[in-house]
């Protein structure tokens, strides 16, 4: 009877041990120490539905790394799919597509200075020259959430038409460009002074990505749907192709078709003089933005087809190459030189695919 | 809130004037435990198995049977919430590598292989077996992780009995249960009816958001309704008939992430099941030899809708999903028992299925349609040499869609080495398949029709003993295995950008299973009992050229553990449990940071109770609390679980 009473005693124990705990969101770290002053932020969008996304910093001067910048900060979580980020005036503002949130983090330190919530599904950020205002693009809804950088906190909406929902967006000469990337073929343009749309015009099917380079000109790449897209009325599935817009006529050129059956694996990306365009298409592609001319080279040969995001460095044109592997595992990033030489690579979160550069 | 102390209290003071009324009005509680048994039947000859007995079932009528396997298994529940999706993994396995059946339907959807455990009340559950890795084989094939047999019992009590229960939790819920039954010598009727509904709205400490705010579980109340009725039948000449029938109506909100910064009135999302599983079985013995022979017809409607607000009072659907399955079964089983030393067995079963998916929210909707029909055989031969020893061979052939897998080999052992301890030292070794689901092969976009079967070879090893002594009765088991598993499906992007499923990666389980129980009556009518189990799980990608090679698989804890305690005295009963789990990854990568992990966490439940007769009827009432040290937790990443939680059950039986 002494001994079972002994193990009644010792059972007993281990369940109230046991029944004492606290959650611990620490990530795990390592050296990066505070503040994040130089190098770069990539954010790692996560799976789907896990609410695992997560922010890192690298170093590219000591060429350390710091994991969940955004964990060790805050004590929290980041959130579900990181979907884009945007450095202005020392914030980083990073949107979090199925959180319904976009944060604005102190990129130093990578605390929390505010943050908009209950968007329906955010997308990207573009910010105004005067510093004063933001635009939030949406999918699922053709609305712009206008907001104040300064503050995070919504002022306006703007209502585009003939579009259905809102994706990348270019602000030049006080103009936003906005792509309407799922299910659409047409670029929305806004006046950033009255917040009224001015003018609508088509380009390829599903512009999915632009950037704005040194001539005035944006750059939009279609990825030309699929057999699953439910494009409008009208509107076939077409091979991929690469559009120039003249910022200032709106006169959009279509420069390249691509081959049918590839894959755009990256957003557009250009340098820092805002001279050459790259993306990922089966491989990675340099254009240069004055000649148009398409290279019969790639710039970088890749392997497998896990290559999520390119950015180019603009303190030292180094390129970035984001690379989420089988998409359920830890990604990384793969460094190149200007030249498409490998520098180095190192392991980051889950899906990485956004580069901030300071 | 105030409803809830009140019937708590009025539930109090039943049990405190039961007390009153003396040791006259007690009623002896029969008590069961997980059974270890010391003398092998021929059908279980090197048979890893575990039961979950009846008294623990009827312990937890008002849980899901996704708590009681959690509590009383090795096996590990993965819940993304209260009454929401909860699968199981055995032996590190996938959920769809668990055959799940109840009264020898198959649950597992066809479309998606698994089964939602959260959607099985307890209340229609009177057995349960859990047959762990290579053993499956002796009851389905594609179980490369085991089997849970669920079942109904096949008799009805003589007479007329009736039986309600009411039960009442926090978080407004509310479970109704009544079962009415009759039988004769010559027919038996069972009537099952369970009402069960939640607001489900349970606060929490949300750690996952900046500054740790108290939230509440939004958008997630159900409301399910759940109909059994059985029939049973001797017939003139011997036969046992009987007619199962069992239909679900349910609809469940399905809850945010902890980390979702949307009011439900922007965006909502939730899921409508209506279901009706029918059997009917035939049954009888010629000496020796046992014949049997089931059919059957499944039938399942899914709907699940995720829609938003457009604002204005408008809202749209970016999900409208239906699935409807129809499937339809019958089984041949014969068993022929040669003396005591020889057992050989027969089972052939046909299989249909067709299940039609489309989600009407795209302008172009998206879906599939499937059909799958499917054969599979089985003989074996049980041969005991000596006493002591016991010896078995099997084999399985399965044809799928015209074409035949490979056999399925399977070897079992055991050998008594001291009786009066009950000590048995038991081995199998198998080969088992588990073919693609319906929405691998053809879902649209991204169904592979080319996949493969899973493929897993498992080998287990087994010491058990047990013995009663005078007032003490105890036992136990440990179960060393392995199993490699190649073909293993994973979803992984194309380049075309949708999801499909490839036959990617490789699978090292290593393993120990183990469990103990000790029960000493102190008393004529006082009993102390206490059962633990343990299990280590390492199951790793053995995928070389994997970017997770090596790692742990995702929500596969490496250690999980649970233990019990009960005393009971006179009409009185104590009871506590106690259930562990440690970390467990979220991804292949096998890394913390960043969401990587989800935290380890040890949950108490205790409940008191009491047995007693009213003006002949008999009276069970008990309190219980869930979570007793309200530990925050997560069985899966971004899914808030509830805290501490209390219920009040009162049940009325009539009848002899």
């Amino acid at each position: 009877m002494k001994k079972l009473f002994s193990l009644l005693s010792i059972f007993a124990a281990t369940l109230l041990l046991g029944g004492c705990q606290t959650p611990d969101n620490n990530p795990s770290g390592d050296e990066t120490p505070v503040p994040y002053d130089e190098g770069v932020y990539i954010l790692c969008e996560g799976s789907y539905g896990a609410g695992n996304a997560s922010l890192w910093f690298y170093d590219r001067d000591t060429k350390s790394l710091k994991a969940d910048i955004f964990g060790a900060a805050n004590d929290a979580k980041l959130g579900d799919v990181g979907q884009s980020m945007l450095l202005h005036n020392g914030d980083l503002l990073v949107v979090v597509n199925n959180s319904g949130v976009v944060y604005s983090l102190d990129a130093s330190t990578g605390v929390v200075k505010g943050m908009i919530e209950n968007l329906l599904s955010p997308r990207f950020i573009a910010i105004d020259p005067s510093g004063t205002k933001g635009y939030i693009s949406q999918m699922y809804t053709n609305k712009l959430v206008v907001f104040d950088p300064r503050t995070m906190t919504l002022t306006d909406e703007v209502t585009l038409e003939g579009v259905a929902d809102a994706e990348q967006m270019v602000i030049w000469g006080g103009k936003l460009f906005v792509a309407a990337w799922s299910n659409g073929h047409k670029i929305a343009v806004v006046d950033t002074a009255t917040d009224k749309q001015v003018d609508l015009f088509e380009v390829g099917v599903q512009p999915y990505s632009m950037v704005l380079d040194k001539n005035g000109y944006i750059w939009v790449v279609c990825d030309g749907g699929n057999e699953w897209s439910s494009l409008p009325e009208g509107v076939e599935v077409e091979a991929p192709s690469l559009w120039r817009i003249s910022a200032e006529s709106h006169e959009a050129t279509k420069l390249h078709t691509f081959t049918p059956g590839g894959y755009f694996r990256s957003r557009l990306a250009i340098d820092g003089e805002g001279d050459t365009l790259l993306f990922i298409y089966d491989a990675v592609w340099a254009v240069d933005v004055t000649s148009g001319e398409f290279p019969s080279e790639p710039l970088i040969a890749v392997e497998g087809w896990g290559q999520y995001g390119l950015d180019v460095d603009p303190t030292n044109g180094d390129i970035y190459i984001a690379d989420a592997k089988d998409y359920v595992s830890n990604g990384a990033v793969l460094r190149y030189n200007n030249k498409g030489e490998k520098i180095d690579e190192f392991e980051v979160g889950l899906l990485p695919s956004k580069f901030v550069f300071r | 809130m105030k409803r809830l102390i009140a019937i708590l209290l009025s539930v109090l003071a039943t049990l405190g004037s039961a007390w009153a009324q003396g040791a006259d009005s007690l009623r002896t509680v029969e008590v069961e435990e997980i059974v270890v048994s010391s003398a092998r039947s021929l059908r279980d000859v090197g048979v890893q198995k575990s039961l979950i007995s009846d008294a623990v079932l009827k312990e937890s009528l008002s849980a899901s049977m996704a708590e009681v396997l959690a509590q009383n298994s090795t096996i590990f529940i993965k819940s993304s919430g209260r009454a929401t999706l909860s699968t199981a993994s055995l032996r590190g396995t996938a959920p769809s590598h668990t055959a799940v059946s109840w009264n020898g339907v198959e649950l597992a959807s066809p479309m998606l292989g698994m089964v939602d455990f959260s959607m099985i009340p307890s209340y229609f559950v009177d057995g349960s077996e859990v047959y762990h890795g290579s053993t499956s084989v002796n009851v389905t094939g594609g179980g490369i992780g085991g089997a849970v047999a669920l079942s109904t019992t096949d008799e009805a009590p003589k007479g007329l009995r009736l039986q309600y229960i009411q039960s009442l939790a926090s978080f407004s819920t509310h479970d109704e249960y009544l079962r009415v039954s009759y039988g004769t010598e010559r027919w038996g009727s069972s009537t099952r009816l369970l009402n069960s509904a939640s607001e489900n709205d349970f606060p929490y400490i949300n750690y996952d958001k900046v500054g740790h705010p108290r939230e509440y579980n939004k958008s997630c109340g159900y409301h399910d309704m759940h109909l059994l009725q059985e029939f049973y039948l001797n017939g003139r000449r011997g036969g046992r008939w009987s007619l199962k029938m069992w239909a679900t109506d349910s609809s469940r909100g399905i809850p945010k992430l902890s980390v979702d910064f949307r009011d439900d009135d922007l965006t909502k999302a939730w899921q409508d099941e209506q279901s009706v599983r029918t059997v009917a079985a035939w049954r009888r013995s010629f000496g020796g030899l046992r014949v049997a022979v089931s059919g059957g017809y499944n039938y399942d409607n899914l709907h699940y809708i995720y829609q938003f607000s457009k604002g204005g009072g408008q809202v749209q659907r970016a999900v409208d999903s239906r699935s409807l399955t129809h499937h339809a079964f019958g089984v041949a089983d014969a068993e022929w028992s040669i003396g005591n030393s020889l057992m050989l067995a027969a089972n052939l079963k046909a299989n249909l299925s067709m299940v039609e998916s489309e989600d009407v929210a795209p302008l172009v909707p998206v879906g599939f349609k499937g059909r799958r029909e499917e054969l599979s055989s089985f003989l074996s031969a049980r041969w005991k040499p000596l006493e002591s020893v016991g010896l078995a061979a099997s084999v399985r052939e399965e044809w799928r869609d015209g074409r035949w897998s490979p056999v399925i080999p399977a070897l079992f052992a055991d050998v008594t080495l001291l009786e009066d301890w009950g000590l048995i030292v038991s081995s199998s070794v198998a080969k088992n398949y588990h073919h693609p689901t319906l929405s691998d092969l053809y879902f649209v976009p991204g169904g592979n029709p080319n996949l493969l079967p899973e493929e897993g070879v498992t080998f287990d090893l087994g010491v058990e003993c047990g013995a009663e002594r005078g007032a003490l009765e105890w036992g136990g088991k440990v179960t060393l295995y392995g199993s490699n598993i190649s073909n293993w499906i994973l979803w992984t992007p194309t380049i075309k950008g949708f999801w499909t499923p490839e036959n990617l990666a490789k699978v090292k389980s290593r393993g120990v299973e183990s469990r103990a129980n000790v029960a000493y009556r102190f008393a004529p009518e006082g009993r102390v009992e206490m059962n633990l189990i343990f299990a280590y799980t390492s199951s790793v990608n053995d995928t070389e050229e994997s970017a997770g090679y090596g790692n742990q698989l995702p929500y596969v804890p490496l250690y999980s553990a649970s233990a019990g305690a009960k005393v009971t005295l006179g009409g009185w009963e104590l009871r506590y449990v106690w259930q562990y789990y440690s970390e467990r990854y979220t991804s292949y990568s096998g890394t913390s940071f960043g969401g990587g992990v989800v935290d380890g966490y040890s949950l108490s439940d205790v409940a008191l109770g009491r047995d007693f007769e009213l003006w002949g009827v008999g009276v069970r009432a008990a309190l219980g609390v869930n979570n007793l040290f309200d530990v925050t937790y997560q069985s899966v990443l971004s899914r808030p679980m509830p805290p501490r939680n209390y219920s009040a059950t009162l049940e009325v039986r009539w009848g002899k």
